[in-house]
């Protein structure tokens, strides 16, 4: 129970601090994709490949800075392979009776799997720092604990200027406009004039494009290296995310923070002392430990979807032509 | 006399024999082409001549990989010996998990339940079978079978909590399969960290991981009796439940709801079919047989639980077997088989010279998963046809 007090005395605040400078250094990722895959849901497809374009992303745009020694080059190249990537998934599903979901994960498997043969050469033993710049939000505190646990880092703030951006555009556009109801009612959509195929391969590829960014926030700014495995289900999470947020933009904002933050339950609980919890049941004692901390997001995740969820109602804010998909 | 031609019958319905020729037209066709994309990949490989000092020319690498998938893979290193055909054996040991979740997501599929959590459901699985085979003392004829029975029943209730909030609050499956997975793979390591550690012999806690299973708590292994290098009865029980989902899903009444919810639930429901219901059942018999893949990996081929089992990524693997199989059960068995095959050559070529890292695999696996999606599309099958017909009146 020292290890608190050495941090400059904060008691058990350390454990919110915590949380919310976690939030605000891992949520990028989880915000990029699942802003991304709302946009490409809005036009009433689904692509569930976003896990393999977030670890290309990353490899790229660690493999691209470290050879051109420029962050923006690396953070460019991301989103360049990201929308490649987004094209192959439109152009796979443009194919008549192409299911979005099975091009999503074989494009998911794939794209892991080249990223991880592509970027042999570039896993690096040593820790390179960071590459991105950070911003400070904790200049007002004079606590070390405090201005270091709420540096955040310019790629996050870009995302975060995004949501109200993406927001807007969807609601007060014309391009909005024409992506919402291709995914209301592709037939209307038709029957006016637009193409159907033309504004989902927008679509995907504008999502694609911003889970290859969120993939270079993952090598420049947080991880600092690209190695494999990086951050398994960290895409796949973050579409399941759009769901939990109902399709809305900021409701992405909120979602990605709250994941994040609720992942650093179970490292901050840890520091202040707490390693687990025994729980008598008389005949046994159950000791609890890390391992169940570690389940508080999905299970926190899985809560909140059943307790905003109803029984007879349909979603709230679904896109029609995923019902008519009958992907939920 | 010449009789009266019959009327052309136009959009005749290809017949099964037909069918089953395109399906496997196309399954031939679309793993040249992934051969060809990973060749030519491959072949871009920085790799030296450790004899002559020299790069490998183009050419040479093709045919390194060519000569080495032939002969680590499918040639039998020494037919005289018993062990002649052990290539064959790790094919089909690292196909039978696959087999089982693959088959998993086909039935989940089939009756259009998006059952992502085959990973999870293995993994428990996986821990069932690990526990009733460590703790449970029973003679052979019955542990076994309770072994399995186990793996299953837990994979189905592990899938039954994502059914049971589909039916009671409508959260998508799709969502609660994937978060359940997360669950699953943090239940392992705290299984793993407290209740099911393996302790030495003065007391203290070993690697986080199981004792091993006894003897008698393995399955049978044929063609060798040194442990792990025989083929076990898993691939035979992993056949056998394909031929039984096939069944399921050809000649009961149960598989053709869930065909029918799968592929129209508008007219499921006027012919008066309980859709829901049918979806539960379809996403515990998925949860059954992806628990059951974990059972037998544990039992046939690890013995032991430790954490790969989370991360292995076997369940997830069935995904694009079932997807490569085109849902079809029968179809399940050859693209697990292609599958383990393709995990035996890469690892054979990451002792080859050229040294590629079995990783590699995993993009092959996913270039074959979207080339059969391009192959099995309509206007590829218009295009195949097309050309068939054409033939046949030539040879009239």
């Amino acid at each position: 129970m020292t290890s608190f007090l050495a941090e400059g005395s904060l008691g058990f605040w350390s454990v919110p601090l915590a949380m919310v400078g976690q939030a605000l250094r891992v949520s990028a990722p989880y915000l990029y994709v699942s802003l991304g895959e709302t946009l490409t849901e809005k036009s009433g497809r689904v692509n569930l490949g976003l896990q393999g374009t977030l670890i290309m992303g990353a490899m790229a745009g660690y493999a691209v800075s470290s050879r051109s020694g420029s962050a923006l080059a690396g953070v460019l190249a991301a989103g360049v392979v990201g929308g490649l990537l987004g094209i192959l998934h439109a152009f796979l599903c443009a194919r008549p009776k192409v299911n979005d979901i099975a091009v999503g994960i074989a494009l998911m498997i794939f794209g892991v799997g080249l990223a991880s043969f592509l970027g042999r050469p570039y896993i690096k033993p040593e820790r390179v720092p960071a590459m991105s710049p950070d911003i400070s939000l904790g200049f007002w505190s004079a606590n070390e604990t405090v201005r270091a646990n709420l540096q955040v880092n310019l790629m996050f703030v870009v995302g975060v200027a995004l949501v109200p951006l993406i927001a807007w555009g969807l609601k007060n556009t014309r391009w909005g406009l024409i992506l919402r109801s291709v995914g209301e009612n592709a037939d209307t959509a038709r029957a006016m004039g637009y193409s159907i195929n033309g504004v989902r391969l927008l679509a995907t590829m504008a999502g694609g494009v911003l889970a290859g960014l969120g993939g270079a926030f993952l090598t420049l700014a947080m991880q600092g290296g690209w190695k494999d495995g990086l951050a398994p289900g960290t895409g796949l999470m973050a579409v399941a995310l759009v769901i939990f947020a109902r399709w809305k933009p900021l409701n992405c904002l909120w979602a990605a923070l709250l994941f994040g933050g609720a992942g650093a339950i179970a490292p901050a609980l840890q520091s202040v002392g707490l390693n687990e919890v025994k729980i008598n049941l008389g005949f046994t004692q159950l000791r609890w430990g890390r391992y169940v901390f570690e389940m508080i997001p999905y299970l926190l995740t899985l809560g909140i979807m059943i307790f905003t969820s109803s029984g007879s109602r349909q979603m709230a804010g679904i896109p029609d032509e995923l019902t008519r998909a009958r992907w939920l | 006399m010449s009789a009266i031609a019959p009327p052309a019958m136009p959009n005749r319905t290809p017949g099964r024999l037909r069918t089953a020729i395109m399906s496997i037209v196309g399954s031939l066709g679309s793993a040249a082409i992934c051969v060809a994309i990973t060749v030519a990949l491959l072949a871009t490989l920085p790799a030296t001549n450790q004899e002559t000092e020299r790069p490998y020319s183009y050419g040479e690498k093709v045919h390194l990989v060519l000569k080495t998938t032939y002969d680590r893979v499918i040639r039998p290193r020494s037919p005289a010996a018993r062990a002649g055909y052990r290539n064959w054996i790790l094919t089909l040991q690292s196909a039978t998990p696959i087999l089982l979740t693959g088959l998993a997501v086909a039935a989940a599929f089939r009756a259009n339940v998006l059952n992502i959590g085959t990973q999870g459901q293995y993994v428990l699985g996986a821990i069932a079978a690990a526990a009733i085979g460590i703790y449970i003392p029973a003679a052979r004829w019955l542990l076994i079978p309770l072994l399995l029975a186990g793996a299953m029943a837990a994979g189905a209730l592990f899938a039954g909590i994502a059914a049971t909030l589909e039916r009671w609050r409508n959260v998508p499956v799709v969502l609660s399969t994937l978060l359940l997975n997360f669950v699953a793979l943090e239940f392992l390591r705290y299984m793993l960290q407290g209740p099911m550690r393996a302790v030495g012999e003065d007391g203290r806690p070993l690697d986080p991981q199981s004792t091993e299973l006894a003897e008698f708590a393995r399955l049978p292994q044929f063609f060798s009796d040194v442990p792990r290098q025989g083929l076990h009865l898993g691939f035979v029980i992993a056949v056998a439940a394909a031929l039984v989902l096939w069944f399921i899903l050809r000649k009961t009444t149960f598989g053709f709801r869930l065909r029918v919810v799968g592929q129209n639930p508008v007219a499921a429901r006027f012919a008066g079919m309980n859709a829901a219901r049918v979806s539960f059942a379809t996403l515990a018999l998925s949860g059954a047989l992806a628990g059951l893949a974990g059972g037998v990996q544990i039992a046939g081929t690890t013995y032991v639980l430790y954490p790969d089992v989370g991360t292995d990524g076997l369940g997830f693997t069935g995904i694009a077997v079932a997807l490569l199989a085109r849902l079809s059960p029968i179809g399940v068995i050859f693209s697990a088989i292609f599958f383990g095959l393709l995990k035996t050559a890469f690892v054979a070529l990451q002792e080859s010279p050229l040294e590629i890292h079995s990783n590699a695999a995993q993009a092959v696996q996913g270039l074959l998963v979207i080339a059969v999606l391009i192959v099995s599309s309509p206007q590829w099958r218009r295009l195949v046809g097309h050309v068939m017909r054409r033939d046949r009146a030539a040879a009239a």
